[in-house]
């Protein structure tokens, strides 16, 4: 007869950008209130159904993975998480913008509707609980707006901006308006565009997509 | 679903006192690596103090561990400011300086205790806040200071005493002749001049008693360190000859300062439960086809996920901490995932 082995795992969690951003205003903003798990660096190739040893072996190249640091950018981090689905889900839900990828001119705007695909048993639907979506360079925008959601409860500011700063955005909604940012000296004197990404997610699936947003200058 | 809500006791506060090496790269004993700036020396501030370092200065890894200072009552020891203007000298900054500090009154002085305790002047050892962090722990620290042939290995009373005694405040122990918070004999006040000088831990300052410290040996107990007491209306000292006194007594050879810092960091401990019913799916691309299908049929009605990161959010769904696994973990419908995620501010 052994012992059980009773110990409990403490893991040290960092702050990311976002984190410090929000401690340092101070305003009540930073609350941890949920969490999620995800799996960015596991590759489910590696999975191997035809494992020689049986089915305890087949996650064995995965569970064997080193496990690299956590990076504070919350825009590189949590790409892929985990999510809660009924069992014998066989299609997983996918997001779609309509875009492969978004090019604005200065002062440009556009409007963007996510939708899911593969969810809630129908081949294309939107979110009861809408989509948050993440800008990871909020300069490149001088408007970055959500509506169809209501975030009076969220705490979260769901129009304005960070200037000045290379800081991630983010709002939640159904619908998203996005204008390209009309301040020249981001350009410097050389760049004619700039590039950063835009992060959907939707709320109720977990389902996520980025998105390259690029800004181009009028002149 | 990927968010689960923390419950009420889902997490919980906690504070810990964390004691480290005092000086630069975790290093205990500053033992013969005691090295100034002659650039410090000789600029304004040289005239008030003298920064230590643990390395010549100037080079990779060097960084100011301490000051040494020399205050006075009446400014002796250092050249005034301004010749019309008597007594206004770097030293009598320093020795208002501290008095305030400790005292919070213009009229005091440093008295070190017993009979005859009251002293015009002190030496000041001034640690960096870098290096004590929160506090110097008492009864871990010794200062050894060599003289000639005469030495002396000086700590706080802090073991010897039952009681803390605070003044203006401020938590301060006796400085006795002894070692790691014990004196060597029963008396905390040591020399007919009062004890060797007083010890404020939580501003990490070592005020030393000249008085005591100008004794010889045997007349008594002292070691012979006497300050330049020359009047500053008369004598031009070009820099601070009696920090540089005390500085030589600290780095003379088999020089010994030795001591831990004290912090207390508050941690936030989130216990993180996924029940055996939630997170068995992904949304990693590449456990589908460009259709969204599973690509295993295995993984349709026993689907495993192998979790490698715990992402902590606010109510907006921004991240705001992140924690990682040491391994990838197998998740499935007959696995709960616990584990205690900690974060520190």
């Amino acid at each position: 007869m052994g012992y059980l082995d009773n110990s409990v795992v403490t893991i040290d969690a960092i702050l990311t950008k976002k984190g410090r951003e929000l401690l340092a205003r101070n305003d009540g903003s930073f609350r941890i209130t949920q969490f999620a798990m995800a799996d960015d660096e596991v590759d489910y190739t590696l999975y191997n159904p035809n494992h020689p040893s049986g089915s305890a072996f087949y996650g064995e190249a995965i569970e064997n993975m080193p496990v690299l640091e956590a990076f504070p950018d919350e825009t590189q981090i949590m790409k892929y998480k985990l999510m809660t689905l009924p069992r014998g889900t066989s299609k997983l839900p996918v997001i779609n913008v309509g875009y492969a990828s978004i090019s604005l001119r200065q002062a440009a705007s556009l409007v963007i509707t996510p939708q899911t695909l593969n969810y809630l048993g129908s081949n294309s639907t939107f979110e009861p609980d809408g989509y948050t979506v993440t800008v990871g360079d909020a300069r490149l925008l001088s408007t970055f707006t959500g509506i169809g959601i209501d975030t009076t409860n969220l705490n979260i500011s769901n129009g304005s901006t960070t200037t000045n700063t290379q800081l991630s955005k983010t709002v939640i909604g159904t619908s998203f308006t996005l204008v390209g940012t009309t301040i020249d000296t981001l350009f410097g004197t050389s760049l004619t565009s700039l590039t950063t990404t835009i992060t959907v997610q939707g709320r109720d699936s977990g389902a996520r997509i980025t998105i390259p947003l690029t800004v181009t200058k009028n002149r | 679903m990927s968010f689960i809500p923390f419950g009420t006791d889902d997490s919980v506060v906690s504070s810990e006192a964390i004691t480290a090496a005092l000086w630069s790269s975790n290093v205990y004993n500053l033992s013969s690596s005691f090295f100034t700036s002659s650039t410090q020396q000789t600029s304004t501030s040289g005239k008030s103090y003298l920064n230590v370092y643990n390395l010549a200065f100037g080079a990779s890894g060097s960084e100011t561990q301490f000051s040494v200072a020399y205050g006075h009552i009446s400014g002796s020891g250092s050249t005034v400011f301004n010749s019309s203007v008597d007594e206004k000298s770097p030293t009598r900054d320093i020795y208002g300086q501290y008095r305030n500090l400790v005292y919070g009154d213009e009229a005091s002085v440093f008295n070190f205790g017993g009979s005859n305790g009251n002293s015009r002047d002190i030496y000041v050892i001034n640690v960096n806040r870098a290096r004590y962090k929160q506090a110097i722990a008492p009864g871990t620290w010794g200062l050894k200071l060599t003289n000639s042939t005469a030495s002396i290995m000086l700590s706080d009373d802090s073991n010897s005493t039952t009681t803390t005694t605070f003044v203006g405040g401020n938590r301060v122990y006796n400085i006795v002749s002894g070692s790691l918070g014990y004196t060597y004999n029963t008396s905390s006040v040591q020399t007919d001049s009062g004890s060797y000088g007083l010890f404020f831990p939580d501003m990490g300052i070592l005020v030393l008693n000249p008085r005591a410290l100008a004794l010889t040996y045997n007349g008594k107990f002292g070691i012979g360190l006497t300050p330049d007491e020359t009047a500053a209306t008369s004598y031009s000292l070009a820099y601070n000859t009696n920090a540089s006194k005390v500085y030589n007594a600290i780095s003379a050879s088999s020089g010994n300062f030795f001591a831990r810092s004290q912090e207390t960091v508050s941690s936030t401990y989130f216990f993180v439960n996924a029940k055996s019913s939630q997170l068995n799916y992904t949304t990693n691309p590449s456990i589908i086809d460009t259709n969204g299908n599973v690509l295993y049929s295995t993984l349709v009605n026993d689907p495993q996920t192998y979790p490698t990161t715990i992402g902590m959010y606010n109510d907006a769904g921004e991240l705001l901490a992140v924690a990682k696994l040491s391994k990838p973990l197998a998740k499935d419908f007959t696995k709960q995932l616990t584990c205690r995620v900690k974060l520190e501010f």
